[in-house]
């Protein structure tokens, strides 16, 4: 209990974890999207996309967060167009783009003077999250989370059914757009905590675990923001505790939570009937 | 095209779609009615859900050009395709596709014979009931047109007489006009003013008896479809 009371004491202990809350409550609102519209590995692809600007920004010594979000904008952009020429299937786009962005981020980085330590942006580092960082990432946030309950009915009408969001005159390209604005710019501001690697699960394993379980959409996604809230606390402190990339706990932890409200009570049902 | 007194909802003019080489629709010109009941016929393949498609926006012609004289349009797809694990209740689907209160809901809900699922996750329902949701859904919209894609396909024949007895009852009620795509041909008479039948271009236009009896119907479907069909005499 000491260590859990210490750790709150240390300032970029306290720094990860607001910006852990932060981002669970965006990540497990905008997850609910990508779980229902079948892109769980959006994630990851924005993630490898974002992590050859972060690559790019520090070799070119820019601003790493614009020079990331821009790059992960004209990547998403060139899947898109790609997805248009009905020339490869979808997964292979999104497949081959990651493959070949991480690759090309690790060549810069491999070349950058003086810049070895890519483990942090895979796994995730709760040293590296600065003050700057916190009220960017606050800010980003706060623009995500409105942009998010305004269009909130639309991005539901367009998971439930884009023929029928077209035939009410919407235009879903345009909300696919801000969709994914939305998750660029969150993903660019939680791959310090959570890692290029892992950041695919921050964004998928809230809804899961909370999906077959909740009644409504509202509970879901009220589920899913509980969920991640408590996979970022118990995540960090475990972080803290054993010494462990941050990003492996947090995931770690989801994981976890996942298997209690899915198995939990199946396993409960079974150990009745035997005995 | 046709002359007609009443205000005009939807008017093609030389649409056409070609898609990766292939003319889908050709050169279709018709108009619709405030109130019309239009039926759409066709063998598999012959562009008729494309031209629903085309009538609510869904897709783009290559050619031509559709003028939409109304605000909403209401739209029953042949297979309303979803994630059937998403936890979302009618209640919760209404609420998003229209800005109707609950109260409002509950009354189309009642109207369309659906009131009994408003508490009913969507994925759990049948075809028939998922129908009724979208009409209500519609008429939440305070649509002007509706738009059913084989709306019966999924219906046995009780099913189908029940669903065709609501749509007339709310046609008249809101003064809908409906247009359905349908291989329904011995019901042509009772439930259309106007049929139109497909064969890529709009190939033949008129009354259900003019189809009936034209060539081009007998040239589709056989000279004894009709006659020879269980259902000719069922006024439903």
């Amino acid at each position: 209990m000491h260590q859990i009371i210490e750790a709150l004491q240390f300032s970029f202990f306290q720094r990860a974890l607001a910006m852990g809350l932060v981002l669970a409550v965006v990540f497990a609102l905008l997850g609910n999207f990508v779980v229902l519209r079948k892109e769980s590995v959006v994630g990851h692809s924005i993630a490898n996309i974002l992590f050859l600007g972060i690559a790019l920004g520090t070799f070119l010594q820019w601003n790493i967060s614009l020079t990331a979000t821009l790059v992960a904008m004209a990547g998403m952009a060139l899947i898109t167009l790609l997805q248009r020429m009905s020339v490869y299937s979808h997964d292979s786009i999104l497949s081959f783009v990651e493959q070949m962005t991480m690759a090309g981020a690790i060549i810069i980085l491999s070349v950058t003077p003086g810049y070895q330590n890519i483990e942090g942006f895979l796994f995730g580092n709760i040293l590296a999250i600065s003050n700057q960082d916190l009220w960017v990432g606050s800010v980003m946030a706060c623009v995500t989370i409105l942009l998010f309950f305004m269009f909130k009915k639309k991005l539901i009408q367009m998971v439930i059914s884009p023929d029928l969001a077209r035939s009410r005159g919407m235009n879903i390209e345009a909300v696919e757009f801000i969709f994914r604005f939305m998750l660029i710019i969150s993903i660019a501001f939680a791959i310090k905590i959570v890692g290029v690697i892992l950041i695919g699960a921050f964004l998928v394993i809230p809804t899961n675990a909370v999906k077959s379980i909740a009644t409504s959409f509202a509970h879901m996604m009220l589920g899913s923001v509980l969920v991640a809230i408590s996979g970022v606390i118990l995540g960090l402190f475990t972080s803290y505790l054993l010494n462990i990339p941050s990003g492996a706990s947090i995931i770690g932890a989801l994981g976890i939570i996942l298997m209690v409200l899915n198995f939990g009570p199946r396993v409960n049902r079974m150990h009745k009937k035997i005995s | 095209m046709e002359n007609n007194p009443r205000q005009s909802l939807v008017e093609f003019h030389n649409v056409s779609l070609t898609n990766g080489g292939r003319t889908i629709v050709h050169n279709v010109n018709f108009s619709i009615a405030e109130g019309e009941r239009i039926a759409i016929i066709g063998l598999n393949g012959s562009g008729k859900t494309t031209l629903l498609r085309l009538m609510l926006g869904i897709i783009k012609p290559t050619e031509g050009v559709i003028h939409r004289h109304l605000k909403k349009m209401g739209y029953v797809p042949q297979h309303f395709e979803f994630d059937r694990t998403i936890p979302l209740t009618v209640w919760e689907l209404l609420k998003h596709f229209s800005d109707q209160p609950k109260s409002e809901v509950e009354k189309k809900l009642k109207e369309v014979g659906a009131l009994h699922l408003i508490h009913q996750s969507i994925g759990g329902l049948s075809g028939g009931e998922m129908q009724r949701v979208l009409i209500a859904n519609a008429l939440l919209q305070h649509s002007e047109l509706l738009v059913l894609d084989e709306a019966t396909s999924a219906l046995d024949v009780s099913g189908e007489k029940d669903f065709y007895c609501l749509l007339e009852d709310l046609r008249k009620a809101y003064n809908l006009a409906v247009v359905m795509v349908t291989h329904d041909l011995h019901l042509l008479e009772h439930h259309a003013d106007r049929v139109f039948c497909m064969d890529q271009a709009l190939c033949e236009c008129g009354t259900p008896t003019e189809i009936e009896n034209s060539k081009t119907f007998e040239r589709l479907f056989g000279a004894h479809i009709l006659k020879h069909s269980p259902n000719k005499n069922t006024n439903s």
